[in-house]
């Protein structure tokens, strides 16, 4: 087979996965179980043809009637209607009906050949897909002259340069067995997990004949647009701006001098606290600081709404509805899978153009990932991507253990996101609490921080009316 | 008045006997009931084929109702009488 030059699907995050889109004249087989997303996927690939990359299309449905397909896909904004009045989509109705009987074992299928050669040509179709191929076993009985059929149909398809996409339900083997090995050129897989109340649906593309494409599972969802796919963000360069000296203040001048002025611009510090050692504060007051230097903030909870921030900030002194009002700055609530996560918190931040983002906290993603080697990947790619803009970042993390002398920070579960923060993060800081003479006493300390002369002391400190202060060292 | 319709093709291997079959259908049940008959090349009438959802070789439709597969004129004969 001469190798063919890709053409774009239209489907943008699989064009992004098939690095391109797909080789023209071949078919792809979509294999699913119900309610994966097949049919969705079949129609946008009809469509975003017909609509962006100018090629008309034939759907050959052997599962619902034309109509109700029409219907359904209105909610996705498709009007296949009118597709159909200017001749550019056409369909084959193959859905099942009752008003047959098979009379004798001797027929051949080959009017279905015959209606989409004619279709093909009488709109000048350049893709076609076949929804639900399958049934074709459950309307006749002779599964030798089914193939032969299957063949035939690939082969005229493949011969008048067309491309096209073939459904089938994951459970019927011998028919993808068939499918695969003899008709397409490449499979994708779709399926549908449910972990803790969530659909998480992904899709794989499993092989593109004599073409490359990006492997493993990526989540999706089926929204108002339609199919949008997740891909991995591929960066391209790896910065780091941290040379330029510049500094991200709190406006708490013992803390910021502790810190040698501040945070370094477009680093990215740990902060360890358990519940009740003021994370929030410390944080609120990062933001806060930003919004008086005109630098914008985005906060981003795994597990909090806005409430809480809210009335610390106004506790502060400042009126987060302005600046949300001013676009200055964002507060979102999320708990959204990895792969999705980063092109929310990406967009947000360009949304708003965030200088100072706050991620509290990160031990919160991990119970709620299917994947979590997926986790490891959001984390790379999102402190990568931060650093590439040079924005300056606070991400929060519960410590395993409240001990001041204990120095690990993670449980065993935690290993993954134990490697990442050792390596990723310019700098650690610690918030800890612990018991002396009948009293909670705080400290703070930085355990880490790159690219800065900071103090190595413990701090003791206090969280008031006014915000997070140290208490004043007795010499 | 009866709609029969078979739908064919000229190089079917079943061409010839199913034509033969259909024919003697065709006399049968002319002794009971006004008809119209109708063949039809599905390669030279796809169209039709699509508009009557034909797909297998040969279809015999009669007053709406589809019989695939090689038509046996004593058993479309008895389906016909049962249906009437």
């Amino acid at each position: 087979m001469q190798s063919s030059e890709k053409i774009k699907t239209g489907i943008e995050g699989l064009d992004v996965l098939l690095k391109g889109g797909l080789p023209s004249g071949r078919g792809v087989l979509l294999i699913g179980g119900p309610g994966t997303g097949k049919t969705v996927m079949l129609t946008e690939f009809i469509y975003r043809g017909i609509t962006k990359v100018n090629q008309n299309g034939v759907f050959v449905t052997f599962e619902e009637r034309p109509w109700d397909i029409i219907q359904n896909m209105t909610s996705f904004g498709w009007d296949l209607a009118k597709l159909v009045k200017q001749k550019k989509l056409s369909f084959i109705d193959a859905s099942p009906r009752i008003d047959y009987e098979e009379i004798s074992y001797h027929y051949e299928l080959t009017p279905l050949l015959e209606r989409i050669k004619y279709a093909v040509k009488n709109i000048g179709a350049k893709r076609v897909v076949i929804d639900g191929i399958g049934h074709l076993f459950d309307k006749f009985t002779n599964k030798k002259i089914i193939r032969e059929i299957i063949y035939a149909i690939s082969d005229e398809l493949k011969k008048m340069d067309v491309s096209f996409m073939i459904s089938a339900e994951q459970l019927m083997n011998s028919l993808i067995y068939t499918v695969e090995e003899y008709v397409s050129d490449g499979v994708i897989n779709m399926t549908s997990e449910t972990f803790q109340n969530q659909t998480v649906r992904s899709i794989e593309i499993i092989k593109v004949r004599g073409s490359s494409y990006i492997d493993g599972k990526t989540t999706f969802e089926i929204n108002q647009n339609g199919l949008t796919i997740f891909p991995k963000i591929q960066l391209k360069e790896f910065l780091n701006k941290l040379e330029n000296n510049n500094r991200c203040e709190f406006g708490i001048p013992e803390l910021d001098e502790a810190l040698g002025g501040g945070l370094p611009e477009g680093s990215i510090t740990v902060l360890i606290g358990e519940t009740g050692t003021g994370r929030t504060t410390l944080t609120n007051q990062f933001i806060g600081e930003g919004l008086k230097k005109k630098q914008n903030g985005l906060y981003i909870s795994f597990k909090d709404n806005i409430k809480g921030f809210e009335k610390v900030s106004r506790r502060l002194g400042w009126d987060i509805q302005k600046h949300i009002k001013n676009k200055q700055f964002k507060f979102i609530t999320t708990n959204e899978y990895p792969d999705k996560l980063v092109y929310t918190i990406t967009d947000e931040i360009k949304k708003i153009n965030a200088k100072r983002v706050v991620i509290d906290s990160i031990d919160f993603i991990d119970p709620i990932s299917l994947y979590p080697h997926k986790v490891a990947d959001f984390y790379l790619t999102i402190m990568q991507w931060l650093k590439n803009q040079g924005i300056t970042c606070i991400m929060t993390i519960m410590p395993a253990k409240n001990d001041i002398e204990d120095d690990i920070l993670f449980t065993d579960k935690e290993v993954p996101l134990r490697r990442i923060i050792n390596a990723m993060p310019d700098g650690i800081i610690r918030l800890q609490y612990y018991k002396n003479n009948n009293q909670i006493e705080k400290k703070f300390n930085i355990i880490k921080m790159r690219h800065n002369d900071h103090q190595k002391k413990f701090f003791n400190y206090n969280v008031d009316q006014k915000g997070f202060h140290f208490e004043r060292t007795k010499k | 008045m009866t709609n029969i319709l078979l739908f064919t093709k000229k190089n079917l291997i079943y061409f010839a006997t199913g034509i033969d079959e259909f024919k003697r259908i065709v006399v049968s049940l002319s002794s009971l009931q006004p008809y119209e008959i109708q063949v039809i090349d599905v390669e030279k009438n796809p169209e039709l084929a699509e508009t009557y959802h034909i797909d297998a070789l040969p279809t015999l439709i009669i007053n709406n109702k589809k019989y695939i597969g090689k038509p046996d004129a004593e058993m479309a004969i008895k389906i016909f009488k049962d249906n009437i």
